[in-house]
Order: C-alpha cells, then structure tokens, then sequence
C-alpha cells in the first residue's frame, strides 16, 4: 500500500482495485418506507375498524351542544362525540348527528333515549350541576327493543327511569295531575319506593295518565288492590276522635307525591305484573274505598223540588253510601203537558257485598231482575236533607212496605226507581192537614155549648153550698152525741176488761188450774213408760 | 455549464481520508489506496435511499395531520386538536401572526420539502438537463428549512412537559406527534440522502454518466 502512494509524489494514488460485485442487492433503506407504510396502514386500519356507526338525534334546541366537543355519554363513560349540528328540512328542530364509538352497536335500537345534560332545578332536586363547568353533553339510555334505528328523537326532560334501574312499571289513571310531575317520589310507609316516570294527558282530554315505577325490592308489595293516592299536601280529617292530619313528608308537601297502601283486610299476595292499571285516588279516605267497577244507572223521577241536590250528593242505603247523583235534568213531555225532573243516580251493586258472594260477575239484564223484585217489596228512593243548616240533601233508598204499589219498569234504559215523598216534604204534609183539619173545627158552636154548662155549672155549686150548709146545721150536732156516747161504751169496755176486773180474775184462776192438771198428767205419763205393766196390774207398791 | 470534472479524469475522493486517488481503469469498484475504505464517485444508491425515504415520509405526512397532535383536558373541557385546528383556531382567535408561522413550519414546510425532494429525484431520474443550478438552490433551501420543521415537536414537547396540572389542566401528546416527527425526520435524511452532484452529472459528459450509472443500480 505504501509503495502505491509513493509511487510518483507528482503522479495520483492509485486507487485499489475491488472484486466487482454486479449482483443487484436492494437497499437495506427500502424497510424505512415499509415499516412507515406498515404503521400508517395499521393507523389508518384502526381509525377504520374504530369507527363506530353515526346516528342522528333530533332535539327541539341545540342549546349547549357543540359539534366536534358535545360528548354523548352512558352511565358518565363517552361512547360518542357530536360531529354536526344541523336544522331539520323543515327548520323546525334541530338534527344532531353523533359519531358513536366502535362496539356502540347495542346503542342502535328504536327505544334507546337520549337527551341533552344541562344544570337542572327541579322538584326532585338539582342535577346535572357537573354541567355548568364542562358545558352540556347528550346521555344516552340503552334501549332493550329489538328493531334496530339510526335515526332518534331526544327527550326534552331527562328519563327518571333508566334501563338498568330494577323495579316494575305501573300505570296510573288519575282525574287530575295535582301538582306532580315527572320524578315525583312515591312512597309506602313512608319509605320512597319510586317515582313517576312520566305523566300524559289522555287523548280524550278527559284524565290523566301517569307511568309510575316502583323499585325493586319495594315492588313485591304492589298487588291486585294496591290503593294509590295524592300524597299531596295536608290532609285534614275531622273525626269522633278529633282532628287528624296527615301528611307525607315535607317535601310532598311543597312539591306533590303519591301514596301507595294495600287497603285494610287486603288478602291479594300476588304481585301486580308489569303494566297493571291503576287509579290514582286523590285522597287517602277515597283510596281505601273499594273500588266501583260495575256501575248500575237508574233515574228517578221526584215531584218536589230539588233545591239542595247536587251532582255527586250520595245515594245512601240505610247510611251506607252505594251511590252518587251523576246527572240532574229538567224534561217537558208534550203528551201530558207535564215537567218532569228526572234524577240520574249511578249504584254501585259491589258496595252490597252478599249480592257477589254468591258467585261472579253476573249480567246486566239480572239487576234488574232483582231490582224490580226490591220494587215489588216496597223499594223506595227519597230526598232527605243532609243538614238543615245548608238544606244540602241526598238521596236515601229504603223499604216502604206500605207505600203504593208501583210497577217495576225494567225495560228501559235507565230504569226508572219509584220515589217517596222526602221527610220535610211530609212533614210539611202533616202540619197542613193539622191545620186544616183544625181550621174545620167548629169553635163558636163550641163556645156557645161550652157558655151552657158553665151556668149549669154554677147552679150545681149552689145546691152544693147549701148542701154543705145542711151538713154543717143537721148533721154535724148529730155525730157529736154520736161521738159522746161511743166514748162512754169504750170506757165500759176498759172497765170489763181491766187488770183488776172480775173476769181477769177468774180467767187467771182457771189456766192454773189447767197447768195443774197437766203436771199431773205427764207424772202420769213418765211413770207408764217406766213402768207400762201397771197400766194391767195397777201401781206396784214401794218397797 | 460544461464543466471537466474530476471524474471525468478518471479521479475520486475518499470521503474518509479526503486522499484522492486515481481509479485503475476497467474496474468498477475500488477503494482508498490510504485508508481502504471503499471509494464512490457519488453518495452509494443515493437516488433509491432518496426515494424510500420521501415515500415513507410522505406516509406518515397523512397521519401526521389527521390524527391529533395535542390533548389537553381542562376542567371545563376535553378536546384532541390536530395541527390544522391549531391552525384554524388561532387563526379565528385573531393571533394570525402566530397561525401563519404555525402553519408554515408545520404544514407548509413538511410538504415543500416532500415536493422539492420528489422533484429532484424525479429530475435526476428522467435526467433533466435544465435549470440545474434552480434546482441546486431548491436543495440548499430544503436542506436550511429542514431543522425548523421541529418547532411544532418541540411546542408540544414543552407543553405537556409544562402544563400537567392534575385536575386542571393536562396536556398530553397525541399520536400525530410522533408521526409528524419521524415524518421531519426521515425528509432530513432524504435530503442528506440525495447527493445534489447528481444534478449536474446527466448535463456534463457521458464519461462520468458510466461511472456514476455503475454505481447506480
């Protein structure tokens, strides 16, 4: 190698000849864009394969949600984010699509909830107060349906009942909504065992449909005749025992609630299925009531007037209520010239228990079969007044055997019941026929008969005063010589009979006597017994 | 420019020893004469290592971009930002200055190289004779601006470095990041890889195209 730099110091080194090696060899720098080709496919594969289906939500505002950073959260895990925020065809609503996360497939049925999380107050309390810092984001609620959707509506007002809260769901039909609402507490025994999960007006308009749903542990307690009722603020109830408030608790007071209890004497043990409907009693005395599930309409027709009936004034059997007034109507009938006041009742035949002990349910046409029978025995409806103070009155039904017969009209619809004059009504009755009967009464003949025996009278007080004047003049001297001489007998008499007097004496003498010989005869009789052989032999000698 | 070339004499430098020696003739392959390491007349397959280089940047560009490059999670808030939302934001946040340098260093810039660098290979490939010393300038800007392309790594490396403020604020790289620094990177490399004479030897003798062509696959 030396000698080849030294070879010329004028001349070039000589470079060292190398064993060619034309053999083509790829660069070892070609697995630098292999390993890059490799590792943005594998990114690329991911984001491919991460990406999870996009579905698109309708809400009536868009307020709080921001595409790109609006979160749509499961139980507080992220499982999509908001990509776009548009308006619908019709501009009426928003449209916001979501890219859900891979393996949100589940999330794709028809009945899966969403709705927007915003810092809410409500009568349940406060939520979502995690939300005024990091902004609005759409929950989601996993649905059990099984058709599958892409495309859902948002809930305005967050679900109070989610997929994975365990319990059993009831519906309630009430008259009024009172002051519930969507989350209000539902307690038994004053434990809270759930809440209304929704809250709908009938399609009628006519009641009110509540979803109520009872949490588990506590829902083996809601059987067949569960009573619910308004929890809502104070009951007051005047009783034989005074006054008597109930209440819930303080914050169904403020904010409303329901109560639920199985009524006194329940024996139902079977829980009440999913969706088993109810009413919603509004208070607690109306609860407990049993419920009136066959319903029989009668009219009845009253002469009096009706001053004082209401609709809703009870239809009372001997004090027991089994009925109310549903309707009260004016009728003019053109043939005979006449008004009528028919009155509509409604009878509730459960009330009276023995008629379905016997057995079932039974049809129509039979009550009143058994109506007119009642008819026949002298069934009678009549007004009485509930209070005199507010002329109130009500209707009672009893058995008048000795009212006139009237014939039993089962044929039409309602059947007509026979009335009777109300109580007032015949007193009123009464007094009048007093009155005239005493307005008949002929009073002068009266006094002038009555004038006639006075003066008779007064001549008969003259012959007793001179009647009384001859007792005094004749017979008084009389008794008085009368009276002298049976003192002088009494005075004899004592004489006669005196100690001292004569027939005392001998009469003394005499019973001794009597006692002597009677001594002489028991000394007679003890010797007999000792010695009953003398009565033969006569008395044995003493030695 | 017809220039002589020292390659056209038949001559060579070691790019150990810098010795230059004479290459014996009818030998393709040679080595220094003092030292022994192997002599080229031009950078050893510079053309492919060029090539394989820009392609597997040019992969990583993509991801590089779409994937966030930044998380951060505040209190109030969560978001991944890519290097264009940077771009976008602190262009609408009104600090435009700062989103154009933003922009250019990291968008701009990666991409320029990626086209400057293709279009040499490409020029010394379909053997271009025009506007050499053009493309000379191209390469020295490539090779100047390619050290700055690290801003954007070096931001968000004193970033997350800075705001970790458990329960506040978090900053944490995304996966764009390490894209978008092997994407710097291996433009560097090609740019190192590239071997500029080859510019001038397809418009200089034939003598010179034979050897360099040996050297070539």
């Amino acid at each position: 190698m030396s000698e080849k730099l030294q070879r010329d110091p004028d001349e070039v080194p000589l470079a060292i000849a190398r064993t060619a090696r034309n053999r083509w060899r790829p660069s070892m720098i070609w697995i630098v864009p292999l390993v890059a080709a490799l590792a943005g496919s594998w990114v690329g594969v991911r984001a491919y394969l991460d990406q999870g289906p996009v579905i698109t939500i309708g809400f009536t505002d868009a307020e709080g949600l921001e595409p790109g950073k609006t979160k749509v959260r499961y139980k507080s895990v992220d499982v999509g984010l908001v990509s776009r925020v548009t308006f619908t065809p019709d501009h009426h609503s928003v449209q916001v699509t979501v890219e859900l996360e891979k393996g949100a497939e589940p999330f794709l049925v028809s009945d899966t909830k969403f709705w927007v999380v915003r810092p809410r107050l409500g009568a349940a309390g406060v939520s979502g107060l995690g939300t005024l810092l990091s902004g609005a984001y759409i929950a989601a609620d996993l649905g059990t349906s099984k058709s599958p959707a892409r495309t859902f509506v948002g809930l305005t007002t967050p679900p109070v009942v989610t997929e994975a809260m365990k319990g059993t769901a009831y519906v309630l039909h009430a008259d009024d909504l009172g002051s519930l609402d969507v989350g209000s507490p539902a307690y038994f025994k004053h434990i809270q065992v759930g809440q209304v999960s929704s809250v709908s007006l009938d399609p009628d308009g006519h009641g009110i449909t509540l979803g109520l749903f009872v949490n588990n542990p506590y829902d083996q307690f809601v059987t067949d005749d569960t009573r619910f009722w308004h929890a809502s603020g104070v009951d007051v109830a005047v009783g034989t025992d005074g006054f008597r408030v109930e209440t819930q608790s303080l914050s169904t007071i403020l904010a409303g609630g329901i109560a639920l209890e199985a009524p006194p004497g329940s024996t139902a043990q079977a829980r009440a299925p999913q969706g088993s409907e109810f009413h919603l009693a509004p208070d607690h005395s109306t609860a407990v009531k049993s419920p009136d599930r066959v319903v029989e309409n009668y009219v009845l027709n009253f002469d009096e007037s009706l001053r004082g009936l209401s609709l809703g004034a009870i239809v009372d059997f001997r004090g027991v209520e089994i009925g109310e007034v549903t309707g009260i109507k004016v009728e003019y009938e053109a043939k005979t010239e006449k008004f009528l006041f028919p009155v509509f009742i409604n009878i509730y035949p459960e009330r009276v228990r023995s008629r379905y002990l016997e057995g079932g349910a039974r049809p129509d046409q039979q009550a009143h079969v058994l109506m007119t029978r009642m008819i026949e025995k002298g069934l009678r409806a009549q007004l009485r007044t509930a209070s005199l103070l507010t002329g109130k009155l009500y209707i009672a039904i009893d058995f008048y055997p000795d009212a006139a017969k009237v014939a039993a009209r089962p044929e039409l619809t309602p059947m007509p019941l026979p009335t009777t004059p109300g109580n007032l009504e015949e007193l009123q009755s009464t007094v009048v026929r007093i009155a005239h009967k005493l307005d008949q009464l002929p009073l002068d003949r009266i006094g002038t008969h009555l004038d006639a025996v006075l003066s008779n009278a007064s001549t008969a007080l003259v012959d007793v005063d001179r009647l009384t004047r001859n007792i005094d003049t004749q017979v008084a001297p009389e008794m008085r010589s009368a009276f002298a001489q049976a003192s002088t007998t009494l005075k004899q008499t004592g004489r006669f009979i005196g100690p001292d007097a004569l027939l005392q004496n001998d009469l003394r003498s005499t019973l001794r006597s009597i006692g002597h010989a009677a001594d002489s005869v028991r000394i007679l009789a003890d010797y007999l017994d000792k010695h009953p052989e003398s009565f033969a032999r006569g008395k044995v000698k003493e030695p | 420019m017809n220039v002589r070339s020292a390659a056209s004499r038949g001559l060579q430098r070691c790019n150990v020893c810098d010795l230059v020696s004479e290459s014996p003739p009818g030998t393709a392959r040679c080595s220094c004469a003092r030292c022994g390491h192997p002599l080229f007349l031009r950078k050893p397959k510079s053309l492919q290592r060029t090539t394989a280089l820009l392609i597997a940047a040019s992969v990583l560009y993509l991801p590089a971009n779409l994937l966030p490059i930044l998380h951060t999670r505040t209190a109030t808030f969560e978001a991944d930002s890519t290097i264009m939302s940077g771009v976008v934001s602190l262009w609408s946040s009104g600090s435009w200055p700062l989103a154009l340098l933003v922009f250019f260093a990291s968008i701009f810039v990666p991409l320029l190289k990626l086209i400057v660098l293709s279009g040499l290979v490409l020029s010394v490939h379909l053997r271009w004779q025009r506007r050499a010393n053009e493309r000379a300038v191209l390469f020295r800007l490539v090779e100047f601006v390619g050290r700055w392309s690290m801003l954007d790594i070096f931001v968000v490396a004193l970033l997350t470095a800075l705001v970790q403020i458990r329960g506040l604020a978090t900053i944490t790289p995304g996966p764009a990041a390490l894209a978008f620094a092997a994407v710097v990177i291996l433009t560097m490399y090609a740019a190192q890889a590239f071997d500029p004479r080859l510019i001038w030897d397809r418009t200089s003798g034939a003598g010179i195209e034979d050897r360099s062509r040996a050297g070539q696959p």
